[in-house]
């Protein structure tokens, strides 16, 4: 039972680092914006990396920017929850929806969409894809693959989240508190 | 009975749906998780191909990754996250306030004012919110306003935030039934500015009828010479003025598409704080922490609903729509259009716009795209409609913001409202409000011009 917890939270901070990682890509992200749009301003191409390139790269750091960050929003809770149906059910009734619910609907789907996701990735860097543009972007295969990296952390939070209910709910004593997991609502929302 | 079944396959999913949304797991993991099981269901019916699953991951790509129209939405959270720090709310708050010692009701219209104000700056909710519960309702109080009208006040003003342009609801809506983001922008302008109007005119009544609800400012608060108070205004009102500027010129000044205007925007917020002082690196890894866990939150919402309508299209979902709608007698556009409207008010009690918007549009849009208003609107099926449509469903969504048990305004303002306000203040509070928003949906119903006339004048729609 030690394990899974110990598993649980390896999971968790593999979730933690990559988030915190692709965080400051909202930086880059807004200055690769800034320049595209004073360059074409004043009709300036800067040398290999011109409007076209500078264009998909926003979209390839957006990519990156949300799936990296898709396991530890689970993690931290982040996801909406329609909750209002689960006003006094206890700790241990949550636990358990969490953990079937996950059984049957979260992790059937992130493991299919991780399975496919790792397959899309492999396929672009065997044909050595690059962008249909001609003046776009080549090796199409590296953000397709931190895509697919992103939902393989999701499957890692799913898990992660599960083995800590599994220890929450049918562990011994001395475990459950520190296995004990929020599932209502909080987090930011726009 | 399984013949029947297999053709009823969608019907039983979206039921399916509704019922597992209620588990309480995230509306995501349903959305995907309910996609999968029908998926294998309809390979077991032998209404779907297990090689179809393949065409998942090149959607997500093509529709939410490398869509260059999606990308202003990190922006925009990043941005409105990164304003709630940078104190300009604040000095806003105070300038409006001084501003507006002297009117009835002066308190709670600099609430709505800088609501409106804020709203052209931010595309996004919650921040506003929490922002404004925490800095104008403990004023609003100590100054002996009712607190239902405080409160109404507040969640009507902060609700604002995702209707008036720019918007990040209005960038996933355009996206989801193929408009122009700079057109709705430009559309959604002049009902956002009638709500808040209405707010406005609302909150003179009710404050010149009953004075005691609502206290006046001492008339000598505020700067005492004129030199000072010029000077307070300027200074207050310059940085929001600059963000719109930025966002908005940029955008239809040509220098920029609404994606880029949301970064260049951004950047200028960033910018701001900076030079206020107000972004060390705690604060940013604060904001980072917060805008990445939002937007993963939104793109979540995407990555799930994508494989939910994929797999819901593919069993034959659309048909079935448009049959059992006709089969109930909704037939006629017009009829058509009171439902939708009528569906998401209802829906609105229990889920938010992103939630509604990535569930209901896809069902929809086939239907949306054959839909003829032209002798109501001035134009045949198609971007002039869906344009006007989506504004409707945006004011119409306000609602879903302000409505129990599940607004998503209420919920930020539980969390942050002093301990004597009670949930049945808010609730009664805010009754008032979603009467004037359905008066504002009733009014771009009836009078098209009022959402069409600005984006036809600036040519972005003919």
């Amino acid at each position: 039972m030690e394990t899974l917890l110990a598993v649980s939270r390896l999971f968790n901070s593999v979730n933690r680092a990559a988030a915190s990682a692709a965080g400051w890509l909202f930086l880059v992200l807004a200055g690769v914006v800034v320049v595209d749009v004073v360059t074409r301003k004043f009709g300036y191409q800067i040398p290999q990396f011109g409007s076209t390139r500078l264009q998909e790269l926003e979209g390839h750091l957006h990519a990156a920017l949300f799936a990296l960050w898709f396991g530890f929003a689970y993690a931290k809770n982040a996801h909406v929850r329609i909750d209002i149906a689960l006003g006094r059910a206890g700790p241990r009734a949550l636990a358990k929806l969490e953990f079937f619910g996950c059984a049957f609907l979260a992790l059937p789907f992130t493991l299919i969409a991780a399975y496919f996701a790792v397959y899309y990735a492999w396929t672009s860097f065997r044909h050595n894809e690059a962008s249909v543009s001609a003046s776009g972007l080549p090796y199409l295969f590296i953000p397709k693959t931190v895509l697919a990296i992103g939902v393989v952390l999701l499957a890692f939070a799913v898990i992660s989240i599960m083995l800590r209910a599994m220890v929450f709910l049918w562990g011994p004593e001395h475990l459950r508190e520190q296995a004990a997991i929020t599932t209502y609502r909080m987090g930011a929302k726009p | 009975m399984t013949a029947w079944l297999a053709q009823h396959l969608s019907v039983l999913m979206f039921v399916v749906l509704g019922v597992a949304l209620f588990s309480g797991l995230p509306v995501g993991f349903v959305l995907g998780g309910v996609g999968i099981v029908f998926g294998v269901l309809g390979i077991l019916f032998d209404q779907f191909q297990p090689i179809q699953f393949f065409n998942f991951l090149p959607r997500v790509w093509g529709g939410v990754a490398a869509n260059p129209v999606l990308v202003a939405i990190p922006m925009f959270i990043f941005m409105g996250m990164v304003l709630e720090r940078s104190g300009i709310a604040h000095e806003l708050l105070h300038c409006l306030q001084v501003l507006t010692r002297g009117v009835p009701g002066g308190l709670a219209m600099s609430v709505t004012l800088m609501g409106t104000i804020m709203a052209a700056t931010t595309g996004i909710v919650g921040a506003s919110v929490i922002m404004l519960t925490l800095i104008a309702l403990p004023s609003m109080i100590e100054r002996g306003y009712q607190k239902e009208l405080a409160v109404g006040t507040i969640a009507s003003a902060g609700t604002l935030g995702i209707l008036i342009p720019p918007s990040i609801m209005l960038v996933v809506m355009g996206d989801l039934l193929q408009v122009s983001v700079g057109a709705l922008f430009a559309a959604a302008l002049l009902p956002g500015l009638l709500l808040s109007v209405l707010y406005l005119v609302y909150i003179g009544t009710i404050s010149y009828l009953k004075p005691a609800l609502a206290p006046p400012l001492p008339v000598e608060m505020g700067p005492k010479s004129r030199r000072e108070f010029w000077t307070l205004v300027a200074k207050s009102f310059f940085p929001p003025l600059f963000l719109i500027a930025l966002v908005l010129g940029s955008i239809y000044g040509g220098w920029a598409t609404p994606t880029e205007a949301a970064g260049v925007g951004a950047a200028g917020a960033l910018l701001l704080a900076m030079v206020r002082r107000k972004l060390d690196r705690t604060t940013l890894r604060e904001v980072i922490e917060q805008s990445g866990l939002t937007n993963a939150m939104v793109f979540f919402l995407f990555f799930g609903a994508t494989m939910f309508s994929y797999v819901f299209r593919s069993l034959g979902g659309d048909d079935v729509v448009k049959e059992l709608l006709a089969a109930v007698g909704i037939d006629t556009p017009w009829k058509i259009l009171i439902f939708l409207q009528i569906l998401v008010f209802l829906l609105g009690f229990f889920f938010d716009w992103i939630e509604i918007s990535l569930i209901v549009l896809p069902i929809f849009a086939p239907i949306l795209a054959g839909l003829d208003f032209s002798a109501h609107i001035g134009s045949g099926p198609g971007i002039v409609f869906l344009t006007w449509f989506i504004i409707l469903l945006a004011v119409n969504l306000q609602t879903s913001f302000l409505t129990p048990p599940f607004g998503f305004t209420l919920f930020c303002m539980r969390a942050t409202v002093p301990p004597d306000v009670a949930m049945a203040h808010i609730y009664r509070g805010i009754v008032p409000f979603v009467g004037l928003q359905l008066i504002g949906l009733a009014v771009t119903i009836v009078f098209p011009e009022f959402v069409l006339w600005l984006p036809r004048a600036v040519g972005m729609l003919t």
